[in-house]
């Protein structure tokens, strides 16, 4: 079976018109030649250009596949819920590339897919945080960005479209430091600094007030922009369930700021606009103290997503340069846990347990 | 005896030429490799300048943790780390042990950001309101 070079067969070019065809009730439907899209290691975007003819979706239109790259066994579950979470997000008017149909079956493409409408725009971390740096009048973007999450977060269980998310119990924060430390015993090195913080957290647990759909990789760099207009939140491979407050502790943590430490909203706006955006939605204006410890978290989870990162690293692959060097940000992440939890803050905080005042 | 250059000036020779005559002659994702190698050689030749902290690592952590001292080695550094490691997480620490725990952390952690990104330590500390 000859491949085109779009990575596709004619075969399942003909399969993903007919797939089309029937989803759209339309009377034809014509391809384009798919052009790819960057993407992931574990997925490919290709986009399609469309031209349908009769039923609801008449007309022209951008639309964007999403597939496996390798074959479908043990990752459909992936685009599944991938599917639902956008679906899921979309219907709570959070601004993301509208989830049009999936399948599951590998017969029409060869790997599970779904199509979503195209987006414009782009999600580069470095290049949105110098754009918003240079533009003259402020974009309102960061706190738009807080009334986007405000809406993520309007998700809640128990709901049996995302019946796959693992639940969670009362303590998220509790939880987080048992599962990082887990991770950190199977890390080949011990790292003294990443448990100083660990057991700064545990010691100053918050109490969790609502669980909610938290998206757990919110921050610049994952959601796209159009010049000052924000197109999409992007990236969902994360999202589980949890206290609200650790996506906005991610989301301002210093580690995500690309080089501009005052804007503590992302690198792109002020703490105070994306608070108030959140608040305009959510009727909550967050507890600082409580962002703040989730900023401590948002440090050591980072900082263990890159050491994992950086054994991953080898000689033989000289892409894996990148993950090499994201090790490299380990000390400086760790040296920010350290700022952000000095011993006397420890002191209070064991009197304060030993007065019986600990949380959980 | 080797002889000039050192292998941390030799690293740095060779960035220069990597940053000045090859980057700029490259774009998008060459450009982008070329300079992700010029901060691998960066990293490398500060930390050949650094020297290894093996010995001076050990030699704290055997007086925090209480220990006589002895030859530094890694799996001895590692040991050491690892507990620690274990004392941290146990957290029945006394104020006064987490302050000179809090003292060798920051000050080794900052020795290593100074050979992985020396800009950090530059970049103003965001004021905490």
């Amino acid at each position: 079976m000859t491949t085109l070079g779009t990575g596709f067969t004619a075969r399942q070019l003909d399969a993903l018109r007919a797939f089309i065809l029937w989803k759209a009730d339309a009377d034809t439907v014509d391809i384009a030649e798919p052009v790819k899209l960057s993407g992931g290691a574990i997925q490919e975007n290709w986009l399609l250009a469309l031209d349908i003819r009769g039923g609801a979706h008449e007309g022209r239109h951008d639309w964007v596949l999403r597939r496996d790259s390798r074959g479908g066994i043990g990752q459909s579950h992936g685009r599944a819920s991938e599917f639902a979470l956008l679906k899921a997000a979309f219907e709570s008017g959070v601004t993301v590339p509208e989830p049009l149909w999936l399948d599951t079956d590998t017969r029409i493409v060869g790997a599970p897919f779904f199509l979503m409408r195209r987006v414009d725009g782009m999600a580069t971390g470095h290049r949105i945080v110098k754009q918003q740096a240079e533009t003259p009048q402020p974009s309102g973007v960061a706190e738009r960005l807080g009334a986007e999450l405000a809406r993520i977060h309007t998700i809640r269980p128990p709901r049996q479209d995302l019946g796959f998310l693992a639940p969670v119990d009362t303590t998220p924060a509790l939880d987080l430091v048992a599962r990082i430390r887990g991770e950190l015993d199977a890390h080949a090195l011990p790292r003294p600094a990443l448990e100083w913080g660990l057991s700064w957290l545990e010691r100053h647990a918050p109490a969790t007030r609502d669980i909610v759909l938290c998206h757990r990789d919110f921050r610049t760099g994952n959601y796209m922009m159009d010049g000052n207009r924000l197109t999409a939140i992007i990236d969902w491979e994360f999202a589980g369930w949890g206290d609200g407050m650790e996506d906005i502790g991610w989301f301002c943590a210093r580690c995500w700021r690309f080089g501009q430490p005052s804007r503590e909203a992302g690198g792109v706006g002020e703490r105070e606009d994306f608070y108030r955006g959140y608040a305009s939605v959510s009727g909550l204006w967050p507890d600082d103290e409580v962002v703040r410890y989730w900023e401590v978290m948002a440090h050591v989870r980072w900082a263990l997503i890159a050491l994992q990162q950086a054994r991953r690293a080898h000689a033989a692959d000289p892409e894996s340069l990148v993950l090499a060097l994201t090790g490299h940000i380990v000390p400086e992440l760790e040296l920010e846990i350290l700022r952000m939890t000095p011993p006397a803050a420890s002191a209070a905080a064991v009197q304060a347990h030993a007065r019986g005042e600990q949380h959980a | 005896m080797r002889d000039a250059p050192r292998s941390d000036e030799l690293l740095d020779i060779a960035r220069q030429a990597l940053q000045q005559q090859i980057t700029p002659q490259l774009d998008g994702g060459s450009r982008h490799a070329a300079m992700m190698v010029a901060n691998a050689l960066g990293i490398v030749a500060r930390q050949l300048r650094a020297g290894s902290p093996q010995a001076s690592e050990c030699a704290a952590l055997e007086d925090l943790l209480g220990h006589a001292p002895s030859p530094p080695s890694p799996t001895r550094l590692e040991q050491l780390n690892r507990e620690l490691t274990t004392r941290l997480r146990q957290h029945g620490a006394n104020a006064a042990l987490d302050e000179n725990v809090y003292r060798y952390l920051l000050a080794t952690t900052r020795s290593l950001v100074e050979e992985s990104n020396p800009k950090y330590l530059q970049e103003p500390a965001p004021p905490r309101t």
